[in-house]
Order: C-alpha cells, then sequence, then structure tokens
C-alpha cells in the first residue's frame, strides 16, 4: 500500500495520454449544461440591435489560443450571425495573426469587408493606444490592416471613437486584455464588455462582473463548449470536453489514492512506534 | 500628471496635448519592436562570431526571426506561405510545448495534494469542487457540484481577490505619487 503514495510518474502520464487519445478519437458526448455567465454573454449580444456596431478585441497570445480560440471562434462566429457591424483589432504583436487565423476559421454568412466587417490589425503601444483609439480612433489607427485609408472603407465612416461602439467582445489573455477596456473604455465611455478568460484567472474578474464593470467573464475551455452549443456550430471547445471531464476524473483518482497511500503509510509506522 | 488630468477633466487644450502624447507613445512602441528584432540579432550575432556554446542555435534563430521578417514585409502576412510558416513553425510547436505541461499539472497534483492538515483539507475539497464545477461531468455525477463549486468561485474566492486587488490598488497609487512627487528614483536607476 506504500506503493500507492509513490506511483511512477511514467504511469500517470501514460494513463492521461490513454484516456485523452481515446476521449479525442471516440468521444462520448456527455451533456453539458449551459452556465448563467455564458447564456447572459450570449443574450447580450443576440439582443443587439441591427447596425450595433462591435469591437472585436483579440488579445490572445500564442499561449493563450490553446484555451481562448474555441470562445474567440465561437463569438466572432456569433457576431456574424448577427446583422452587425464588426472592428476587429488586436493590442498584441501575436493578435494579427490570429485575427486571420479567426476570420479563416468562420462562416462569414456572405458579410462584405468594409461594409460589414473591418480588420485593423495589430496596433502597437498597450493600453496607451486603447486610451488614445477610444478618444479619437483616427490618431492612433489611420489604416486597416491591407494599408487602406479608414475614410475610404465604408463602415468607418461614422466610428470616430469609443462612443460609437455598442460592446467590446475581448478574449484575451494577459495585458492590455479586458483590464485595459474597464480602465479606458468602460468606466470613461460606458461602452459595455464581454470577454472570456483562462479558468484560474476568471476569479480576477468577477469583482469587475458584480461591480457592474464587465458584463460576464467566461472561463474559457468550458465557455466555448456552451456557447458552440448555443450558436449551433460544434468545434474544438466541444470535441475537448469529454478529455476535459476524463482527465478531471483520472486526477482525482489519482489523488485520492495517493493519500489513502499516505494515511496507510503514517499509520504503519504510528504502529511501529 | 498630463495623462491623470486628462482622466479626470474635460479641457479641450488638455485632451489635444494628452492625445498627442498618446500618439507618441504608439510610434515609440512601434520602434521598440523593430529595437528589439536589432537587440536580439546583434546579442545573438556576437555568439555565432565567437563561437559560444550552442553558437548553431543562435544562428537558427537569427535565420527563422529574419526569414519571418523578410517574408511578412515582401508578402504580408496574409499571404499562405506566410501562414504555412506560422502554423507549422511557430504556433502548432508552441501549443505542443504548452500542452505538455499539463502532465507535469498532472504529476504535480498527484504529488502535492496531500491531505495532512486542516487547511490541505480545505485546500483539497474547494479544488475538488471548482474542479467538477469546470468538468461537464461534474453535474452528471451529483448536480450539487456546480452549485458548491459556483459558491467557492463566487463568495471565498473572490472575496480575498478582492482585497488583494485593492490592497495593489492602494500600493500602487502610493508608488505612482512617489514616483510623481520625485520621492522615488529607482526607475532612473539611483536607490
Amino acid at each position: 500500500m506504500r506503493a500507492l503514495e509513490r506511483i511512477d510518474r511514467r504511469i500517470i502520464y501514460l494513463t492521461l495520454i490513454v484516456i485523452v487519445a481515446i476521449m479525442t478519437l471516440t468521444p462520448a458526448g456527455l451533456p453539458l449544461l449551459i452556465s448563467r455567465e455564458t447564456r447572459l454573454a450570449y443574450d447580450t449580444i443576440e439582443k443587439l440591435p441591427a447596425g450595433a456596431q462591435i469591437l472585436y478585441s483579440l488579445d490572445l497570445d500564442i499561449m493563450g489560443w490553446l484555451q481562448g480560440g474555441p470562445q474567440a471562434i465561437a463569438f466572432l462566429q456569433h457576431l456574424l450571425n448577427r446583422p452587425l457591424k464588426i472592428v476587429l483589432i488586436g493590442w498584441r504583436p501575436d493578435s494579427e495573426f490570429l485575427i486571420l487565423k479567426t476570420l479563416t476559421s468562420v462562416d462569414l454568412k456572405g458579410k462584405k469587408y468594409g461594409v460589414d466587417y473591418v480588420n485593423l490589425g495589430f496596433v502597437a503601444g498597450g493600453e496607451t493606444a486603447m486610451a488614445g483609439f477610444a478618444a479619437d480612433l483616427r490618431k492612433v489607427v489611420r489604416t486597416d490592416y491591407g494599408g487602406t485609408n479608414l475614410d475610404e472603407i465604408p463602415m468607418m465612416k461614422t466610428i470616430t471613437s469609443a462612443k460609437d461602439f455598442s460592446l467590446v467582445v475581448c478574449p484575451n489573455t494577459g495585458e492590455p486584455g479586458a483590464l485595459g477596456f474597464i480602465r479606458q473604455w468602460r468606466i470613461p465611455y460606458n461602452v459595455p464588455i464581454i470577454t472570456s478568460q483562462p479558468p484560474m484567472t476568471v476569479p480576477e474578474f468577477v469583482p469587475h462582473v458584480q461591480a457592474g464593470t464587465l458584463v460576464a467573464a467566461l472561463p474559457a475551455i468550458r465557455s466555448s463548449a456552451e456557447y458552440e452549443l448555443l450558436i449551433k456550430k460544434p468545434g474544438l471547445g466541444i470535441a475537448a470536453q469529454d478529455a476535459v471531464s476524463l482527465g478531471t476524473l483520472a486526477l482525482l483518482a489519482f489523488i485520492v489514492i495517493g493519500n489513502i497511500g499516505t494515511v496507510w503509510a503514517s499509520k504503519s509506522g504510528a504502529n511501529r512506534k | 500628471m498630463l495623462m491623470i488630468a486628462d482622466y479626470f477633466l474635460t479641457f479641450s487644450g488638455v485632451k489635444a496635448l494628452a492625445t498627442t502624447v498618446q500618439r507618441w507613445v504608439v510610434v515609440i512602441s512601434t520602434i521598440a519592436l523593430a529595437l528589439g528584432v536589432a537587440n536580439i540579432t546583434i546579442l545573438h550575432g556576437r555568439i555565432v562570431l565567437k563561437r559560444r556554446g550552442k553558437w548553431y542555435l543562435s544562428l537558427w534563430q537569427i535565420f527563422i526571426m529574419w526569414l519571418i521578417v523578410v517574408m511578412g514585409s515582401v508578402l504580408t502576412t496574409a499571404h499562405p506561405l506566410f501562414r504555412l510558416l506560422f502554423d507549422n513553425m511557430y504556433l502548432n510547436p508552441y501549443n505542443t510545448i504548452v500542452t505538455l505541461l499539463c502532465f507535469s499539472t498532472f504529476a504535480a497534483g498527484y504529488r502535492a495534494l496531500k491531505i495532512r492538515t486542516l487547511e490541505t483539507a480545505v485546500f483539497f475539497v474547494s479544488a475538488l469542487f471548482l474542479m467538477l464545477m469546470l468538468a461537464p461531468i461534474g453535474e452528471i455525477i451529483w448536480a450539487g457540484f456546480p452549485i458548491i463549486g459556483r459558491w467557492v468561485a463566487d463568495v471565498p474566492s473572490v472575496g480575498s481577490m478582492r482585497g488583494l486587488m485593492i490592497g495593489a490598488a492602494v500600493g500602487l497609487v502610493a508608488v505612482g505619487l512617489k514616483t510623481l512627487l520625485g520621492l522615488e528614483r529607482g526607475w532612473l536607476g539611483r536607490e
């Protein structure tokens, strides 16, 4: 029984590999309940009036794409499903590539570039640029991602500052991200914000949700699956949930086994004394 | 001081000046990226020229960095060849390396979560409910897992996070005031 306390880590790794491989290749299709936060984010976007202007700010880095990518794709797909005007932007160097990757992963639903959506690419300067963009976006960005002057893009003619946006959707990891938007967009200009975060950083944003400065802060992995169910477009989020479920159970099983071994070991040690 | 004034005041002169400064920051940030590329080239170039240690890795670093820079500039980042390189040499390998973390996290959870005291017991029970709140199988096993997990996430966790945030914010205001008043000179390289 003492061996339970010191299971070879290769056995642990092999168990995890087998579980994830089986669940990925033959998903069980475990049912999924929609959480209150995901429903709130979805309803907020559903209730936007036709023609509303939305800022989609993809502030993921490469490392965050694994967790936040499916949610980012689901958010953008939902925005494209509705008759909205979407401005895509990123404040991190990796954002530009990930915006393009997200655009190639969604169904554009016949939306026209320059009329229904525009990609402004990466803007350097972090939160300072975010603040400048909110005050007068043409002072910070003159052209779109492809080099076209903003004044030549039909949908940008009516957009000059944060006051012209109805919502910010911000899948992000790290700075400036949602906190920057709270400081520079929500407080001065009262623009609502929806964000998705890695699960371990969500507690940092829940006080903002409770205070009303954020509409919703979604834990990326789980909420991406829920969102895909809501928009009826299954993707990587749902595909990962079975592996997440069984992996969690396996981890809990190993923890319980380890604790049984520890208790046994301490009792054996006490008996010998 | 200008940025603070811009945040709280509505004078058009202050706003115009603040906007100009914000544009300078955008320009300087863009130049800083180019400076970073130059610095890496110089740093690793010296290693290659002196054949120090694993110099071939530095040579590979310089080659890949400039390949991406040149391809992105000439072909643009939307070009299929650039996207192929980005996806297969950066995104996918990086994510593979990051995924390896899950193995060490798994093994660390097994080794570290040993219930020996009351505190570790509370920690384990909280972690149990939070993990089963996030995993879909939790609500299948017992409907109470997401409810209690939600309470743990929304009440004790948020309460302590709120305390940390307010404490950090108060500390930041103090440091900011000291910096603006010239009492804090560490950023100038002085003690």
